[in-house]
């Protein structure tokens, strides 16, 4: 019977792709480069003994006949066929109930070998033959490419989702166009550009500190509600119960405020939080405020005598009736109030984009509880808050004033901003001769340095020359012409021509710069690089190695860093885990508490400890495990390492017992992996074969129902995991998946050490078996060490699985089978130099496939 | 990032109480593109919904089947319109093979891996065929929706919707920018409009010589690329030249005030909805394909849980509760749509409802079953449809495109099937 659906199907299929596709039938040419890949023998071999009985050539149940199905799956149709055979099985429809059934472990491996095969043969049937598709800027490209350009920032979120192929935002195959995207383009070119030539018109005042007195404000509010709450106090006739809580609650109210203001630091700062007294404090530039860099800077301190290790400022960026911030910060506060300390950041204000609202605090609130239980609307539970608070034990902050510094001069004028395009000169007294100068110039730039079209500008040209005749100034009729620049193909799209008869051929320097400049900093070229090229050297291997290491070093590269970083380990998975809703808020205190702060500084140390590995060329074996960390205070407080204060990440020893080594020993790698509440061995083992062991596990089959995590109840993960093991259709993957998962159960859903684990119901609690062998079936493991240790020992794997995702992300297209031998011979070159990370990025960057289209 | 206006929640609800009566429909479309006998019949519409993550799946399924059916615990909410829609069993997009996917594929019912050197290629969506028809006389051929959150769970895709070669089309997120876009900008005068509408025709031509530029100097697996740029140029053609053919036709006021403020997911959808509802009001659209926003509705409701996470739970489970709830705020909202559909009536007297079909579901039953997803139909789709029921199609091996080919043919479009379509679907389509 699916046989016959089948060649319905199949021949529907037909004609449906061709409706689809307009008849594009080249892309067969293309692929034919690539071996098909043939069914292994051991499938061949399961279903002559099990299945050839009733579909084979005596009889065919159900239309269907496996000896004459292609071994060879060299196109779709004959994959779909593969596919409906391995669905059956899957689904345990066939071989049918009263028939003899294979045993577990034969069933178990014809499911694993033939999905293998199939996902290989996907692969090869898709594979675009080492060919990079034109690509356009993604979202993050285009707001990095307007801050080089114009130095201004861009509301970037209104711009269309980019598609992504495996998470990464590079490939131009996942790329969409439409009609809604150029009409955005345009829109936000408009605004830009009303930024870079309108706003703008009001040159970089001398700059400007303002000391704000929101502070001094704080205080004198609470002086003010003194009287009020001695009015209501005097006026409070006691009626029944709630009044004289509510007189209660009054006159603490009243003792606090007397104490606050009688505290010496309050006569030149604030003190936050300080008991049911909550001075607010916050800075709000005008929304006349130029646009531009400010620098703010924070004196403040600990309430105490001595220096503290865990109290921290929070900064919020946003307005206060907004439930979701535009940024949160953290800075550790090390001074006191008898040596205070300057913290100090720099902000990019525009208050069309994000607030300019700042708001201080402690990091951690009591409010937190206050609130929840103001829900309750009871008198009662308020005031139990209050007298809770009384014994805050906590720190308080100090903060004795705030002030701001700009705008901020610019390090290096963009080229194109306002001085640029008009120099000195008054654009009231342009003319069209000059418009067409600036149009020109300003395409070129922007079409990082392809000589426009004469028609193009002719063109746009007569857009200005319509505006003026319209009416408009010299300025507006400018900005209409150039708007449409910022939406012209060339600049979209990183344009590199199709050599001779579609032949490769090697990169132009210029478009090897722009491909450079793209993968490093996810931003144009920029003058040093442009003369690189100018000057004919920037193919030469040496003076290439030489920008590659300069843009390494250079703080553009934090653009890579986190893509890369975040698009490869999928660290928006963190974003997901409500620090509010983990498990921690149960079992801590407030002071090892995984809260926004500890989520933050986790997924900045996955960051920072990339960029160790990069800048100091470590051996990508460190990626499983290293002796060391790169933490800062808050990290080093939530592991427990002793001795790190302040901000800054910063490459730590550990000692030989830690296990805080390597990715898997990272809070960030360890949370996104579960729910935040409780871990996911199979989520764990998964993500350790796809981004270390490099044999990424199959996608979960569709249409076979699945196995609940969560159905643990009062049984032990270990024990309903097991299920997987009995049935073979589970077993053929999960086999290689649990046994890891398991190995990393000593680390807690937040990635902290644990002996034993909660059952979900919490009724009851297990101790820890983490013993477990590796996906090759022989090596075995007593645990979570030896596991890190095990993978480590497997950096010939990681390698290929990192150079390959490097690959795809750098040169903006899938790596496929075609690109065997490109991969292996960068891996093999890495390997030469210790594996050094570093190393892989300049094999990568001088490959024949990174220099030529 | 994003600045947030401070403006209450309240505020916008209020403006979206303050609904004016409009003048009929048929006085607004341009003189000259209904013609004489066509004006007799109310036009069709066709409204596509769908989300991620699927359904609470032993809660949503009716039992029985026929008209005596029974509304399950997530249909609840729509058993006041009980005559007015049929649930569909049974029904599969069956070369969906990705269980994570969950609105990819649902109107396009295509097999992404069928083209050979792609690594994905999907197929056109079944309202962009439907629209090539129904859009010619409105002021926009088609609208794409989507939602503002992203909790992913959608698969591939921008929107619903798939252009003809398979390329996603964005879809609007923003009710805000919705609004603007149908009703905005409605004072500028008729001279001013003119001149704009030049030169916009001026902007689409000078990118288009350098675009022609590139394709000259592009490989055809490149040019494809290229090809797209042309195509969202073409399509901003088609709206100037109806901008232009309705250009001494002002847009039609607002029915409410212009939405602002911070809203939750309940709200977003219920104001998309009425935005869907203005617009077919005022027939500047007869096609609309929305993807709802799903995450922020277990926020709405007080859960704290993520659409994966009620995909992977037990039915004692608080996730499953949280679908239920989804489920059945999903479907008062529908509720909602479809009684402000019934009461705006067309020149004949029938209402729009009668005369509309409204296709909603997911690509996904739950957790990664493709197969027999939740699919429900609603409207009479101007009359010929067999409403009421639930219809349980035998196996779970029915294409959905059966649905798709049977909506094409209701609404006249000419064709022989659509994707895997193997004949129209009996019983609904009497």
């Amino acid at each position: 019977m699916i046989g016959k659906v089948r060649a319905v199907a199949s021949a529907l299929l037909a004609a449906a792709s061709f409706f689809a596709h307009g008849g594009h039938g080249y892309a067969q040419t293309e692929a034919s480069r690539v071996e098909p890949v043939r069914v292994s023998s051991e499938v061949i071999g399961f279903l002559h003994k099990h299945c050839a009985k009733c579909h084979g050539p005596d009889e065919q149940n159900g239309s269907m006949r496996f000896d004459t199905t292609p071994p060879t799956i060299s196109d779709d149709t004959i994959a779909l066929q593969w596919q409906d055979i391995l669905d059956i099985v899957n689904l345990d429809r066939m071989p049918p109930e009263d028939a003899q059934q294979p045993p577990t472990e034969e069933l178990s491996n014809f499911l694993e070998s033939l999905t293998h095969d199939l996902s290989r043969a996907r692969q090869a049937l898709t594979d675009s033959g080492g060919h990079v598709v034109l690509r356009r800027m993604n979202r993050r490209e285009y707001q990095q490419t307007i801050k080089a350009l114009f130095g201004v920032p861009v509301e970037v979120h209104l711009l269309p989702d980019d598609g992504k192929v495996n998470g990464f935002d590079t490939l131009g195959e996942a790329q969409g166009f439409s009609s809604l995207q150029l009409e955005r383009y345009l829109d936000l070119g408009r605004k830009v550009l009303d930024r870079v030539i309108v706003t703008d018109r009001r040159p970089g005042s001398a700059e400007l500190v303002q000391s704000h007195s929101e502070v001094e404000g704080a205080n004198r509010k609470i002086e003010d509600e003194i009287p009020k709450l001695q009015r209501k106090l005097e006026s409070n006739r006691l009626r029944n119960a709630n009044d004289e809580l509510r007189r209660d609650i009054n006159q603490r109210e009243l003792e606090f405020a007397r104490e606050y203001l009688a505290r010496a630091e309050t006569r030149t700062g604030v003190v936050i939080p300080f008991h049911g007294v909550n001075p607010s404090t916050f800075v709000q530039m005008g929304n006349n405020t130029p646009h531009g860099r400010y620098r703010l800077r924070v004196r403040c301190g600990a309430v105490s005598e001595t220096p503290v290790d865990d109290l921290h400022l929070r900064v919020v960026r946003g307005d206060f009736r907004s439930e979701v911030p535009d940024a949160v910060d953290y800075f550790q506060v090390r001074g006191t109030v008898a040596q205070p300390q300057t913290i100090e950041f720099v902000v990019e204000l525009d208050d069309q984009i994000r607030s300019n609202r700042f708001t201080f605090e402690r990091r951690h609130k009591r409010w937190e509880k206050v609130e929840r239980l103001a829900e309750a609307r009871s008198y009662f539970f308020r005031f139990k808050e209050l007298a809770y608070l009384l014994d805050d034990a906590q720190t308080n902050l100090w903060i004795d004033w705030i002030e701001t510094e700009g705008p901020l001069p610019p390090s290096s004028p963009p080229p194109l901003g306002r001085q640029a395009l008009f120099g000195e000169r008054d654009p009231d007294e342009m003319d069209d001769a000059d418009a067409r100068e600036i149009i020109e110039r300003f395409a070129y730039e922007a079409f990082r340095r392809q000589r426009p079209e004469r028609e193009h500008i002719d063109s746009l040209w007569s857009i200005y020359k319509a505006s003026r005749n319209h009416g408009a100034d010299f300025e507006t009729a400018l900005k209409d012409a150039l708007v449409v620049v910022l939406a012209s193909p060339r600049f979209l799209f990183l344009f590199e021509p199709t050599g001779e008869g579609a032949m490769r051929r090697p990169l132009t320097g210029r478009e090897l710069a722009v491909r450079l400049s793209y993968f490093l900093w996810s931003a144009p070229p920029d003058e040093a690089l442009y003369r690189a090229v100018e000057e004919g050297a920037l193919r030469d291997r040496d003076v290439l190695a030489r920008q590659v290491d300069r843009m390494i070093e250079d703080p553009r590269a934090a653009a890579f860093v986190e893509a890369f970083v975040s698009q490869w380990l999928e660290l928006d998975r963190l974003d997901l885990i409500d620090p509010a809703a983990t498990s921690s808020v149960r079992h801590d205190n407030a002071e090892n508490r995984y809260d926004e702060a500890v989520q933050q500084a986790s997924k900045r140390e996955v960051f920072a400890f990339f960029r160790t590995l990069l800048i100091e060329d470590r051996s990508v074996a460190d990626l499983a495990d290293s002796d060391f960390a790169v933490v800062n205070s808050l990290m080093a407080q939530f592991y427990g390492l002793p001795g790190v204060a302040g901000d800054e990440f910063r490459k730590v020893e550990l000692p030989p017992e830690s296990v805080r080594g390597g990715l898997l020993g990272q809070s960030a790698i360890l949370t996104l992996t579960g729910t935040g509440d409780r871990t996911s061995p199979v989520e764990r083992g998964a993500y350790v074969l796809r981004k270390l062991l490099n044999r990424p596990p199959p996608p979960a089959p569709a249409n076979v129902p699945m196995l609940n995590e969560d159905e643990v109840g009062s049984r032990s993960i270990r024990e309903t995991l097991a299920i997987h093991m009995n049935t073979p259709q589970c077993m053929s993957c999960h086999r290689r998946i649990d046994p890891i998962g398991f190995g990393m159960e000593n680390l807690d859903p937040l990635g902290r050490w644990r002996d034993e684990v909660p059952s979900s119901d919490e009724s009851a609690a297990f101790s820890i078996d983490p013993r477990g062998v590796m996906p090759d079936g022989k090596r075995e493991f007593a645990g979570f060490r030896e596991l890190k240790q095990l993978v480590r020992d497997d950096r010939d794997a990681l390698l290929t699985a990192w150079t390959e995702a490097l690959m795809t992300y750098g040169l903006g297209r899938t790596i496929g089978f075609t690109d065997r031998e490109v991969v292996d011979r960068i891996a093999a070159e890495t390997t030469e130099a210790d594996y050094g990370l570093r190393t892989l990025v300049h094999r990568i960057v001088q490959s024949e496939a990174f220099l030529s289209k | 990032m994003r600045t947030f206006h401070p403006v209450t929640r309240r505020a916008v609800l209020r403006g979206l109480g303050a609904t004016v009566c409009l003048p009929l429909l048929e006085s607004l479309a341009p003189r000259g593109l209904c013609a004489a006998g066509e004006a007799e019949k109310p036009p069709q519409r066709l409204i596509f919904l769908s989300f991620a993550w699927g359904v609470a799946e032993d809660d949503w399924f009716p039992a029985g089947d026929g008209p005596d059916y029974e509304l399950s615990e997530c249909l609840q909410p729509l058993a006041r319109h009980k005559a007015d829609f049929s649930v569909l069993s049974n029904l599969t997009n069956k070369r969906a093979t990705n269980g994570h996917w969950g609105t990819t594929t649902w109107l396009t019912s295509a097999d992404v891996n069928g083209v050979p050197g792609k690594q994905f290629q999907n197929g056109v969506s079944v309202d962009q065929v439907a629209a090539r028809k129904l859009g010619v006389a409105t002021r926009f051929t088609s609208l794409e929706l989507s939602g503002s959150d992203d909790g992913g769970g959608y698969g591939p895709g921008l929107s619903l919707s798939w252009s003809e070669t398979g390329a996603p089309i964005a879809g609007e997120t923003s009710p805000v920018a919705l609004f603007d876009r149908l009703f905005g900008a409605a004072e500028t005068p008729l001279e001013e409009r003119e001149y704009l509408l030049r030169q916009e025709r001026s902007v689409l031509d000078a990118v288009l010589h350098d675009a022609r530029s590139m394709h000259r100097q592009l490989s055809k697996v490149d040019r494809e690329k290229v090809d797209e740029y042309f195509q969202s140029v073409r399509d901003i053609e088609v709206r100037l030249a109806k901008s232009e053919e309705w250009l001494d036709k002002p847009k039609p006021p607002a029915p409410f005030g212009r939405p602002s403020g911070k809203l939750n997911t309940s709200d977003e959808i219920r104001l998309m909805y009425d935005l869907i509802v203005a617009a077919i009001r005022t027939d500047m659209t007869r096609v609309i394909a929305y993807r709802q926003p799903v995450e922020g509705l277990f926020g709405d409701l007080g859960y704290k849980v993520t659409g994966h996470k009620t995909t992977h739970c037990t039915k004692q489970s608080d996730a499953y509760q949280a679908s239920i709830a989804r489920d059945r705020r999903q479907l008062e909202l529908l509720a909602h749509l479809i009684d402000r559909l019934k009461e705006l009536k067309d020149p004949d007297g029938s209402s729009v409802f009668d005369n509309s079909i409204i296709a909603y579901g997911s690509g996904i039953r739950t957790g990664h079953i493709l197969r027999n997803t939740p699919t429900l139909v609603a409207g009479h789709g101007g009359g010929g449809m067999q409403q009421g029921r639930h219809y349980v199609y035998e196996s779970d091996q029915t294409p959905l495109a059966n649905l798709w080919f049977s909506v094409l043919r209701h609404v006249g479009v000419e064709t022989d099937s659509f994707a895997d379509s193997e004949g129209p679907l009996r019983g609904l389509f009497a």
